[in-house]
């Protein structure tokens, strides 16, 4: 079977998950600089939560561009990955509504945490569907680089619950270091 | 006729259906840890509805990858499906606003129900455009589509008096389906 519409169904599903996060935003109360700045949390939500689900879809599309062929398996670790990216809206309004505290934070944490895990799952799914020797296989090597995601979001989960901005801090630094987009699979598809 | 645009536009239709149904989740009302509580069903319902979505996708895409031609009533027949899965999120909503009680674990399970049948009627209509289709010879053997249907069923006739059994079935029903249809991949390699 062909990625097709694997594909397809993600960037529905994406471009929804991007789309609806902004009915979340809200104008500030009064048209005054006080009440600007008592969105601007919020703001700064939506975007990481708009940076992140772009990181991972550019990443899937990187990942995708070397995949010929998927199982049921790989389905199922994509479906996976879509269930934890559309709560990322939903963990949004949460601080929106209850601000940077502790649990909405881990919140926000363990959605990454979910999405993370589903995303080492597709890889494992597509590395099966594809083979030791495909294109996929050579480009994430190890995937050393989101071994260590994984491990800060591990990190910053509990670590919300001593202080919600510590978190947040690796939520950005983590953030940061998926910006520069993945190399891996533009190297190994021009080679 | 091609696949191809029966396929793009179920695509859009899933995506959007599998989404918004998040719009349907509340946020905890407070920080504490017992805020979350009261939603937790409500959010165990969106995870098998999303699963019983996911489910329903994965089926039409590994029936739909190795048919070869359609015509009108297959098309009908896709949009009739369409319609029983656009209502998933409705379900939800109402379980969200009601929670678990005897009617909306009902109507869950009728709309699942419909989904199956749906599904059932859109192989008959593929087969039909296309009789020594690949489709014949992937579900010749097995019989998912009827166990599930009857599932439902007695979901639905349990339901009346015991809610939770009709909950059991529903769950029952994903687990079989989360082994993904081997028959359509065996036929693609």
């Amino acid at each position: 079977m062909t990625p097709g519409r694997l594909n397809a169904l993600t960037d529905g599903v994406v471009a929804i998950v991007l789309t609806i996060m902004v009915l979340e935003l809200k104008f500030p109360a009064e048209p005054t600089l006080g009440a600007v700045l008592k969105v601007l949390p919020f703001l700064a939500a939506y975007l990481l939560a708009f940076i992140y689900v772009a990181i991972y879809w550019n990443n899937h599309h990187h990942m995708m561009q070397s995949a010929h062929r998927v199982t049921g398996a790989v389905l199922w670790a994509n479906h996976a990955l879509l269930f934890w990216l559309t709560l990322f809206p939903l963990m949004i309004r949460w601080i929106d509504e209850a601000g940077v505290t502790a649990l909405p934070t881990a919140g926000f944490g363990l959605v990454l945490l979910g999405a993370s895990t589903c995303y080492l799952l597709l890889e494992r799914a597509l590395i099966a569907a594809e083979g030791e020797a495909s294109g996929v296989k050579r480009a994430l090597g190890r995937g050393m680089k989101e071994r260590v995601s994984f491990a800060g979001y591990a990190l910053a989960l509990p670590l919300a619950f001593v202080s919600p901005f510590v978190s947040v801090a690796i939520y950005v630094a983590v953030a940061i270091s998926w910006l520069i987009p993945d190399r891996r699979f533009e190297r190994n598809l021009q080679g | 006729m091609k696949t191809d645009r029966l396929n793009a536009f179920t695509d859009g239709v899933v995506a959007i259906i599998i989404t918004i149904m998040v719009l349907e989740l509340p946020v905890p009302k407070g920080a504490g840890m017992a805020a979350l509580k009261p939603e937790l069903t409500l959010f165990a319902a969106y995870a098998l509805s999303f699963i019983k979505v996911g489910i329903y996708w994965s089926q039409h895409h590994h029936m739909l990858q190795v048919a070869r031609r359609i015509d009108g009533r297959v098309l009908l027949a896709n949009l009739f499906f369409l319609f029983w899965l656009s209502l998933v999120p409705f379900v939800m909503r109402w379980v969200g606003e009601a929670g678990i009680t005897r009617d909306t674990v009902l109507a869950f399970g009728v709309i699942m129900l419909l989904c199956a049948l749906s599904v059932a009627i859109l192989r008959g209509t593929l087969l039909a455009a296309d009789p020594d289709s690949p489709i014949a010879q992937a579900t010749a053997r097995g019989r998912k589509g009827q166990i599930t249907i009857a599932a439902y069923v007695m979901a639905i006739s349990l339901g009346f008096a015991w809610p939770i059994a009709a909950i059991l079935i529903y769950f029952a029903v994903a687990a079989l389906w989360l082994v993904p249809d081997k028959r359509f991949e065996q036929l693609t390699d």
